[in-house]
């Protein structure tokens, strides 16, 4: 563009608009989509795990367990500028998925919207929370052998990789040659757009996105014939009548739970039960992002618990 | 030498009458495609919407300053409104008035809000339904009147030169 200041830096193009204004950072790159990033190091956009915009507070980085900040309060119209680059300027056009709190973006990350909302329509936008998808082919390689065939819960604290674990272990099932089912309601596993899975979940899965995991699960059953079925964070009554199903019909189940620990689920009345039924042959715990998963065999200690 | 000077000035003359006429003509055809190109951008907002660049591209076929805001859009995603809108192309046939008017509805499609897209679109549409009407009223009305002026004028410059 005519007149505007280009800044070369090692993640590329910035476009400042005026000197001493704040740098509003422009490019394909989604890292560079995000305004006031100014006095954050390199290293923390390359191991970002989450990135929050608030409108009156600076950008923040979230990388596992430390936090960077910019320098510069951003406004809310800076926010909803945000937003609308890391959409392709097509906000307007995914009222429904703002209404449902997020949006998914190419490359598998996933925009959590927040604002004012006015007749079932985001009018502005003051909050962003950018949660970038970690793709770690191999992350499951060790604990694959130890749980194949057998119903598993991936159990874990936030942030502790149950996803990234849980997605390269459909990808390990599928390139065993065995059709799996993904119940993909948020979209964060298999991240399909346009029909397609960005993120690599083998060559053997199928995925429902968008529908609620319960239905999805017995949807993939009946339709799809999986050997295997998987989904994120099952806890409602719902899904654990489909994870029985699931099992009744003979279908490995393939899941996550937030807890930290065993004794934690079994203070969830719903997942307590299932346990206690000897739905779940396998528990794998993370504990400490960067610290191996532990592999647990259930069945008869539940059982007699 | 005289005669072919007359008949210089009268072919000059006969030709600022033409010109005239193709200037009306031309602007009636730059508003049409105004027209045709926010009337197609309505609808797709009408339909949904999409991303702004693949929309204003589909919209702005013949339209320079729609392709370029598309264009800025995908260099510079994050650049804010006003320096995405700053310096784009004028029409050379249309006032600068008309371009504003036409070009007003710009802000808005940078609004999360469909509703506010749609609004701001359909005006700007009517309005360039309603600039292309006067031009075309003032072709028919005044091109002819033109094309003889301009004749006639031509006719005048020869016969007073010869």
């Amino acid at each position: 563009m005519d007149g505007c200041d280009f800044q070369g830096s090692e993640k590329g193009l910035f476009f400042g608009h005026k000197p001493g204004e704040k740098n509003i950072p422009c490019g394909m790159d989604w890292q560079l989509m995000i305004p006031g990033g100014a006095g954050i190091p390199p290293r923390a956009w390359a191991e970002a795990r989450e990135i929050r915009l608030r409108a009156g507070q600076p950008v923040t980085v979230c990388c596992g367990d430390r936090l960077e900040q910019g320098r510069v309060r951003l406004t809310a119209q800076e926010v909803t500028w945000a937003a609308q680059a890391l959409c392709r300027h097509g906000l307007a056009a995914r009222q429904e998925e703002m209404s449902r709190g997020f949006i998914p973006l190419p490359g598998g990350q996933r925009l959590g919207v927040c604002g004012v909302m006015s007749g079932g329509v985001m009018k502005e936008i003051t909050s962003l929370c950018l949660r970038l998808a970690r793709e770690i082919k191999g992350a499951g390689e060790t604990v694959y052998p130890r749980i194949k065939g057998q119903n598993t819960l991936l159990l874990g604290p936030p942030g502790t990789g149950k996803t990234t674990l849980l997605r390269d272990l459909i990808r390990l099932y599928s390139l065993d040659g065995l059709p799996v089912g993904v119940a993909d309601e948020r979209g964060e596993i298999a991240a399909c757009r346009d029909g397609a899975p960005q993120l690599d979940v083998g060559p053997m899965t199928d995925v429902v996105t968008g529908m609620e995991r319960s239905q999805a699960f017995l949807l993939l059953i009946r339709a799809m014939a999986p050997r295997v079925v998987a989904a994120d964070e099952m806890g409602t009554p719902r899904d654990m009548e489909a994870v029985r199903q699931a099992v009744r019909c003979g279908v490995t189940v393939l899941t996550t739970a937030h807890g930290a620990s065993l004794t934690d689920i079994r203070r969830r009345p719903g997942l307590k039960r299932l346990l206690a039924e000897g739905a779940f042959q396998r528990a794998v715990i993370l504990s400490e992002v960067g610290q191996p998963p532990r592999v647990e065999a259930l069945g008869e200690r539940e059982k007699e618990t | 030498m005289s005669i072919w000077l007359a008949l210089a000035a009268g072919v000059v003359c006969a030709g600022a009458g033409h010109g005239s006429a193709r200037y009306l003509s031309a602007r009636e055809e730059r508003l049409a495609a105004w027209e045709t190109g926010l009337s197609c951008l309505e609808g797709m907002l009408r339909r949904g919407g999409g991303e702004l660049p693949g929309m204003l591209r589909r919209a702005g076929e013949k339209l320079p300053a729609l392709l370029m805001l598309a264009d800025r859009l995908e260099q510079c995603p994050a650049a804010p409104p006003e320096r995405l809108t700053e310096g784009l192309p004028r029409d050379p046939l249309l006032e600068e008035k008309e371009m504003e008017a036409l070009l007003s509805c710009l802000p808005a499609l940078f609004s999360p809000d469909g509703e506010s897209q749609l609004s701001a679109v359909s005006r700007s549409w009517e309005e360039a339904a309603r600039l292309r009407t006067a031009a075309r009223e003032g072709k028919e009305k005044n091109s002819r009147l033109y094309l003889r002026l301009g004749y006639l004028a031509g006719a005048a410059a020869f016969i007073m030169l010869c």
